[in-house]
């Protein structure tokens, strides 16, 4: 009996390390742009697009270019394979996942965050003018 | 007025439930039941209507409501304008009350003849304190002037722009809600979370009354029906996404999804090991902590979704709900779990003196390997609970915030799905107590062999990618091996009620099949189509051949269905990919939906991307000052010289502006200045055209630099008279995709849920037909079949060993 329990409580503590293991594999942790360069690694930075500069959607290579500018105000050009993303002029922040490949950020997603519902004006709201 | 009063009276009502049934609890006296009973009532009267008054705001357009205001509209159309009901957080509230409230009618119908309802309800009605608490603090009935009182909104100001229907109007329902999906997946998910409360409540009860058995009992066929409900509703959330979110897939591992597998995947656990109590008298302790666990599970998940404090790694994000709801929502989950934990650390040592029998949980016993079973589906719930959880673990313990790749989650349950399906083979192949030497063995050889007969001829078509994919592979055929043995001798024994167990076992076991077969076949190719133009990819010709408008009566979107014709030996079909621009978000940015070809062996599935339009004619675009030559006549030239927006607003088109560009243009005769005009209209350019010569102009489109207007340019389209410009066709980007046995996972999940929809009919069926005679029935057949069946599962007592 206590030998059964004994080796169940190894299996089970042999599993949980395993998927802590993988878990410390599989996160992809928040970085500004110069962290990004030197962690070199996958890593997902917040910032939001830099409408003064060019963008552009390659539609034969699908590769979408952008500059991000990150929350401490640095700059990176990033590639996105893929179509500009759907709510890409509304966001006012974007995610850029990837990483740094020479000059410019490869990104494999973008995630695009909205305005919340109340912000801007409403019709409801009186108008300040 | 009425409305907020009654949701008050709500919660007060509800306190009176719960305080009623604890005395008759305590006191053991019928008299106070019976009033908490006719309160409940009362409560269930009360919660009715107050959903009733907000489904009519809602069908009634009464924006003095700032829910009403913010989640529906006067172009909502039902049924869509009924799903606004539940869009919102206030009311996917009231619509948990609302379904909690209507299943504690049922808990109260079934514990009472059995006399556990004072009990039982005593800690059920817990749970709705909390939830009519938190309509408080949530109000569906808030008033605008109320919500946005300190951006100056005044009752005064609503009322006099009444009368105003382009001022006093809704901001609409979210575009992406707007599918049949809406009507059906919420609601179900809550059904799902309103059955997890009477396990709990049946746990709780039996532990106060400590009577650590007869509550397994009672519970069994509403932890069936829990999983059973739970498990569609996370079903519809995975067509949902692949049908009309265009995700490509059914399952992406979100943080919403996650926390509503987690409840199910505890609640079928505790399915399993209430199953071993009932038999063995064994894992008393496991199975209270599992049914709080399950419940605790449900509140957890409301928290990670409604508190906020997942905001940035879920899709399904909703509205910072403020920190009062924040920290209301933490006393929930904390102080069911404190309750519940609790009470099973105070009967501890007395559940000890109950405690399993000698001679039970042998290794090669049925019951000791459905504990192993149950045992991995915990693992499978700690591991989607702890990636879930991460971001929140990585603020508490100080570590850099991080969001959890997809792949964590695939990577750990391959092999562990491949073991939950070999151990539920072995748990049907062994026997209560103790497994004879030679039925396992002659049990594991024959599943054996349909296990590596499975690989092998999988290996040699080629569909098993790796060793990974081929030990899931081998772990479903023995699966589908043993679980087919039982249901062919089910069925020659008649007992068609009794296959749900493993009717449901079979449906993992395709399912399996079809997530390994999708995950490593399908495949995905970047078009571009260019309205007739046929494309080829992976053997198909796709041509777009138009598009054409959709809902053209409803004002507030521009919806376009796209028609791809898919042509592969012959045979066409057609899929339909949506986009379309809606007021929503000021049709800034298309919705997108994919269009999907389905055959029986695979889906061609178009994902749209990006759309563009192409030039048939010449056309060259220019910044302020420049000059080009124009490409018609190469010995004339065309220089931008401004923008010209004085005739913006005198369009002879009713709602589109008039916008303009003034050129000079240069030829080896003369020079001319004129105005070129394009109308701009939903989004679009519809260019007018200008004659100068011989040559003809059309400006088709003017992109304005917002940050820097000297950056702004004009395209401008060339032809002659002769040969006059020609409009430019349709360019759709999309991502086509092959997903093969996409059908095989469909399929995997409606047999995995009838078989659950079978168990749980017979569950509550066989509760209410308690003769003697079906009970000696089914103890005789117990010993002609051989293994135990189900059968006899919900009547340990007559079927346990003797002593």
């Amino acid at each position: 009996m206590k030998a059964r329990y004994l080796i169940g409580a190894i299996a089970l503590i042999a599993a949980l390390s395993g998927s802590v293991y993988l878990l410390s594999q599989s996160q992809v942790q928040y970085a500004t742009i110069s962290e990004a360069r030197t962690l070199g690694r996958k890593v997902q930075i917040k910032g939001r697009w830099d409408v003064a500069a060019e963008s552009s959607y390659d539609q034969n290579r699908n590769l979408f270019r952008f500059v991000l500018i990150d929350d401490q105000g640095n700059r990176i050009p990033v590639e996105y394979q893929g179509a500009k993303p759907n709510n890409f002029e509304l966001a006012h922040s974007v995610v850029v996942r990837g990483r740094v490949e020479g000059d410019h950020f490869h990104a494999t997603e973008i995630l695009t965050k909205c305005p919340s519902k109340y912000e801007g004006s409403s019709p409801m709201t009186p108008r300040t003018e | 007025m009425l409305a907020q009063l009654i949701i008050h009276l709500c919660f007060g009502t509800a306190l009176a439930v719960a305080i009623g049934y604890w005395i008759g609890t305590i006191q053991r006296k019928e008299a106070p039941t019976t009033v908490a009973r006719a309160l409940y009532y009362v409560l269930v009267l009360l919660v009715m209507s107050a959903s009733a008054i907000l489904l009519v705001a809602i069908a009634t357009h009464n924006f003095d409501f700032t829910y009403v205001q913010a989640y529906s509209s006067r172009q909502l159309e039902p049924p869509f304008l009924y799903a606004a009901f539940y869009s919102g957080q206030e009311g996917s509230f009231l619509l948990w009350t609302l379904l909690v409230s209507i299943v504690g009618i049922a808990v109260i119908e079934y514990s009472r003849p059995r006399g556990i309802e004072a009990e039982t309800m005593a800690f059920y009605s817990l749970v709705l304190v909390f939830l009519s608490l938190m309509l408080v603090a949530k109000n569906p009935f808030a008033y605008l002037w109320e919500t946005f009182a300190r951006d100056g909104t005044t009752r005064e100001f609503i009322e006099a722009i009444k009368g105003d229907p382009t001022r006093y109007e809704g901001r609409g329902l979210n575009p992406v809600l707007q599918n049949y999906w809406i009507m059906i997946h919420p609601p179900m998910l809550f059904t799902g979370f309103a059955a997890m409360t009477a396990p709990f409540a049946f746990a709780m009860a039996g532990l106060w009354r400590r009577q650590y058995h007869e509550w397994t009992r009672l519970a069994q066929p509403w932890i069936v029906a829990a999983v059973l409900v739970l498990g569609i509703g996370i079903t519809l959330g995975g067509l949902w996404a692949y049908e009309t979110l265009g995700w490509g897939g059914f399952w992406a591992w979100d943080p919403v999804e996650n926390s509503s597998l987690v409840p199910w995947l505890l609640a079928t656990a505790l399915l399993h090991t209430t199953l071993v109590q009932r038999r063995t008298k064994g894992l008393i302790r496991t199975n209270f902590v599992l049914a709080i666990a399950a419940f605790g599970a449900v509140l957890y998940s409301t928290f990670l979704t409604r508190s906020g404090v997942l905001g940035d790694t879920s899709v399904h994000s909703f509205v910072e709900p403020g920190f009062f709801v924040y920290v209301l929502l933490l006393v929930f989950l904390l102080s069911f779990l404190g309750l519940g934990f609790g009470l099973v650390f105070l009967r501890w040592r007395d559940i000890g003196k109950h405690a399993v029998r000698r001679g039970m949980f042998a290794l090669s016993s049925r019951e000791f390997l459905l504990s192993i079973g149950s045992v991995l589906l915990l693992l499978s719930a700690a591991i989607v609970l702890l990636g879930t959880s991460y971001p929140i673990v990585a603020e508490l313990i100080g570590k850099p915030k991080a969001a959890i790749e997809p792949r964590f989650y695939n990577e750990l349950h391959l092999p562990l799905i491949a073991a939950i399906l070999i151990v539920n083979g072995l748990s049907l192949i062994a026997v209560w107590s103790q497994t004879p030497p030679v039925r396992l063995a002659k049990g594991i050889g024959i599943a054996g062999s349909a296990g590596i007969v499975a690989a092998a001829a999988g290996l040699a078509i080629g569909i098993i990618p790796n060793w990974q994919a081929a030990l899931a592979i081998v772990a479903a055929a023995i699966a589908l091996t043993i679980n087919g043995q039982h249901i062919l001798r089910l069925l020659r024994t008649r007992k068609p009620m009794a296959l749900g167990a493993f009717i449901s076992h079979v449906g993992l076991a395709i399912l399996v099949i079809g997530i390994v077969q999708f995950a490593w076949t399908s495949t995905t190719m970047h078009l571009r189509l260019v309205e007739g133009v046929p494309s080829l990819a992976s053997g198909y010709t796709f041509t777009l051949l138009g598009k054409e408008q959709l809902e053209k009566h409803l004002r507030d979107r521009e919806k376009y269905r796209y028609i791809i014709a898919v042509e592969k030996n012959g045979v066409e079909r057609y899929a339909y990919p949506v986009v379309y621009y809606s007021d929503f978000n000021k049709r800034q940015a298309p919705f997108l939906e994919p269009g999907i070809v389905s055959t029986l062996s695979h889906d061609v599935y178009l994902a749209p991307k990006a759309l563009d339009v192409e030039e048939h004619s010449p056309a060259v675009t220019l910044a302020k000052g420049q000059v080009a030559r124009i490409p018609v006549d190469t010995s004339a030239t065309i220089e931008l010289l401004r923008f010209d927006m004085s005739r913006a607003q005198m369009s002879d088109i009713p709602g589109a502006l008039m916008l303009g560009a003034t050129v000079r243009l240069h030829t080896t005769s003369t020079t001319v200045d004129t105005t070129l005009y394009t109308y701009f209209h939903e989004q679009s350019f519809v260019p007018k055209k200008t004659v100068v010569g011989d040559l003809v102009f059309e400006l088709i489109r003017i992109e304005r630099n917002q940050s820097n207007p000297e950056r702004s340019t004009a395209t401008i389209r060339f032809g002659t008279v002769t040969s006059p410009p020609s409009p430019p066709r349709q360019v759709l980007v999309l991502d086509a995709s092959l997903k093969p046995m996409i059908n095989l996972v469909w399929f995997g999940f409606i047999v995995l849920l009838s078989g659950v929809l079978l168990s749980t009919v017979r569950a509550f069926s066989t509760h209410h037909f308690q003769s003697k005679n079906v009970q000696v029935q089914v103890h005789h057949s117990n010993q002609s079949i051989g293994p135990p069946q189900s059968a006899v599962e919900s009547h340990p007592a007559h079927s346990l060993p003797k002593r």
